[in-house]
């Protein structure tokens, strides 16, 4: 098979791992509203402490930027992390394997479903927020603010693609590691708060964590009016991590497939 | 209480360990239980470092964070340790039908088991609580709790903790994929209303009313001052609120999860697991 043809089928496949995944969870508006409402309690309640404390307004747009961009992150650990081993779980793994399907494909489609569908929910909570608590964005900067939020998603579901992978070998213990991922990220990507609270040290290291660069990119853009020349750092930063993540997981999900046929763990259930 | 009653408990304590912890270690999962709940205070005491940074330190308002956030962590692990257990019972492990032929009533079950994870929230509560205290540079060694006015408290704590997981579980004997949800929009709606993170004055009319009947308002602010070594003839109002909404919400959760769990056992629904 040529090399575009490879290329045609992994989007082939991708096309149809997502058209599920979008599918399937946006059949049920139910389901929709209750991904909006639920984060927007607890969006609520961090406005609201900020304030009770008399916190300038830009800290209330920073906590509402970084609270709507939570939900990918969960969805990277549950929905991506440990969707290969739950397909094993449930015997789907093996059909995958056995069809002419790429696993990268599979991989590919997860992503961009769920990307799509988290990104329906992170906007409507974000406009939810700023209509709720009257927060002003810079709306003129929309669209390097939407260029920095495509760059998080690449780097972020390419990261989700290696946890994807790496979660294929670690078997049932990954429920704990998805927990132990949670509230650190979610802590060391700033939601609620500048990055700048931090050390520079710490500042420095968080920067691998394309959540917390994003955050920060749009919060720098549509709150203290930056300009997309003034944070090139973050753009490049974003790019490279997404490139390199991306390798990363098409690599390591070849060599885990292999070294899961070599052993014959593929298809065990309950590791 | 009597003796059965006791050594049942003790047997629940057990099992409910065996089953969180069985997958590692005594001390790694020690430090598994620590680390959410940690971060998560950490979340919230970075809020009160954020507004500092601009407008100085108020210590008064990171220990209302501080208390608020560490005993809140408190009430996730009681709600989810009942709601969740029974519905992982129910849907995924498929134990339900077990329980009913042992001699144990399910709402015992569920109170041995919720028992066990409210013990094991004060584990990390302390932690947090401690590392919280010492970022924020609040003066920990200053403070001369109220220690039986605490041991108190958190007994009530307990009983409404229990009782509001109760409730969640009469829910999702019905339900079949909203089991989660449920739980997070018990949870999440008690950190919005119930004084957490902030005072309830602050929410709008007529939100604010709905504090007035949480007990969580009640309980963190006697908590909030047992911590700070207050008499308990100060928080005797707070004190007397927090006891009756305690036992009204356990005697309706009793009589809730009792007609549900009949109408459930009528419709055959105790062993159609729907969800995995």
């Amino acid at each position: 098979m040529s090399k575009i043809n490879e290329l045609i089928l992994v989007l082939r496949v991708a096309y149809a791992r997502a058209y599920v995944r979008i599918k399937g969870v946006n059949r049920d508006l139910t389901h929709f509203f209750i991904d909006v409402f639920l984060p927007l309690l607890g969006i609520s309640a961090i406005i609201l402490a900020y304030k009770s404390m008399g916190a300038p307004e830009n800290l209330l747009g920073f906590a509402a930027i970084g609270g709507a961009m939570i939900a990918f992150w969960y969805n990277v650990l549950w929905s991506m992390g440990s969707q290969l081993y739950w397909d094993k779980e449930q015997g789907n793994l093996q059909l995958y394997i056995i069809s002419p399907a790429p696993l990268i494909g599979i991989l590919l489609g997860m992503a961009i479903g769920g990307a799509f569908n988290m990104s329906l929910r992170a906007i409507t909570i974000l406009i939810a927020t700023s209509l709720l608590f009257n927060i002003k964005f810079n709306l003129n900067a929309i669209l390097p603010a939407f260029l920095i939020f495509i760059l998080t998603l690449f780097a972020l579901y390419s990261l989700g693609m290696i946890f994807a992978s790496t979660f294929l070998r670690f078997g049932r213990s990954i429920s704990k590691i998805n927990e132990l991922l949670g509230e650190p990220i979610l802590f060391f990507s700033g939601v609620y708060f500048p990055l700048k609270l931090f050390p520079i040290v710490i500042q420095i290291v968080v920067s691998i964590i394309p959540l917390a660069l994003g955050i920060e990119g749009m919060r720098e853009i549509l709150i203290l009016n930056k300009t997309l020349f003034e944070i090139i750092w973050i753009l490049i930063l974003l790019i490279a991590l997404g490139i390199i993540f991306f390798v990363i997981a098409v690599k390591m999900l070849e060599y885990l497939e292999k070294l899961g046929k070599n052993q014959g763990t593929l298809t065990l259930k309950w590791d | 209480m009597g003796l059965k009653s006791i050594s049942l408990l003790r047997i629940l304590f057990w099992l409910s360990y065996q089953i969180e912890a069985n997958w590692t270690k005594f001390f790694i999962y020690l430090i598994y239980i620590t680390i959410r709940p940690t971060f998560t205070l950490m979340l919230m005491i970075f809020i009160y470092i954020a507004v500092s940074a601009v407008k100085g330190p108020s210590l008064e308002y990171g220990y209302y964070i501080l208390v608020g956030q560490a005993f809140y962590n408190l009430i996730g692990s009681g709600i989810i340790g009942i709601a969740y257990t029974f519905w992982d019972d129910k849907e995924h492990y498929k134990m339900l039908k077990y329980i009913y032929i042992t001699n144990v009533k399910l709402s015992f079950y569920l109170f041995g088991r919720g028992f066990y994870h409210f013990v094991e929230g004060l584990y990390p509560l302390v932690i947090a609580f401690v590392l919280g205290a010492y970022i924020i540079q609040y003066p920990l060694f200053e403070l001369k709790p109220n220690f039986p006015l605490l041991l108190l408290n958190i007994i009530l704590g307990f009983i409404w903790i229990t009782a509001l997981g109760l409730l969640v579980a009469s829910f999702l004997l019905f339900t079949t994929n909203y089991g989660w949800i449920v739980i997070d929009s018990v949870v999440s709606s008690l950190l919005l209303f119930g004084g957490v993170l902030y005072s309830t004055e602050i929410l709008p009319y007529p939100l604010n009313l709905v504090a007035n009947y949480l007990p969580i308002k009640y309980w963190l602010d006697v908590n909030r001052n047992a911590i700070k070594g207050i008499d308990i003839t100060s928080v005797f109002n707070d004190l007397i609120f927090l006891i009756i909404l305690s036992a009204a919400y356990l005697i309706i959760a009793l009589i809730i999860f009792r007609i549900c769990e009949n109408i459930a056992k009528r419709k055959g629904l105790l062993d159609i697991p729907i969800s995995f």
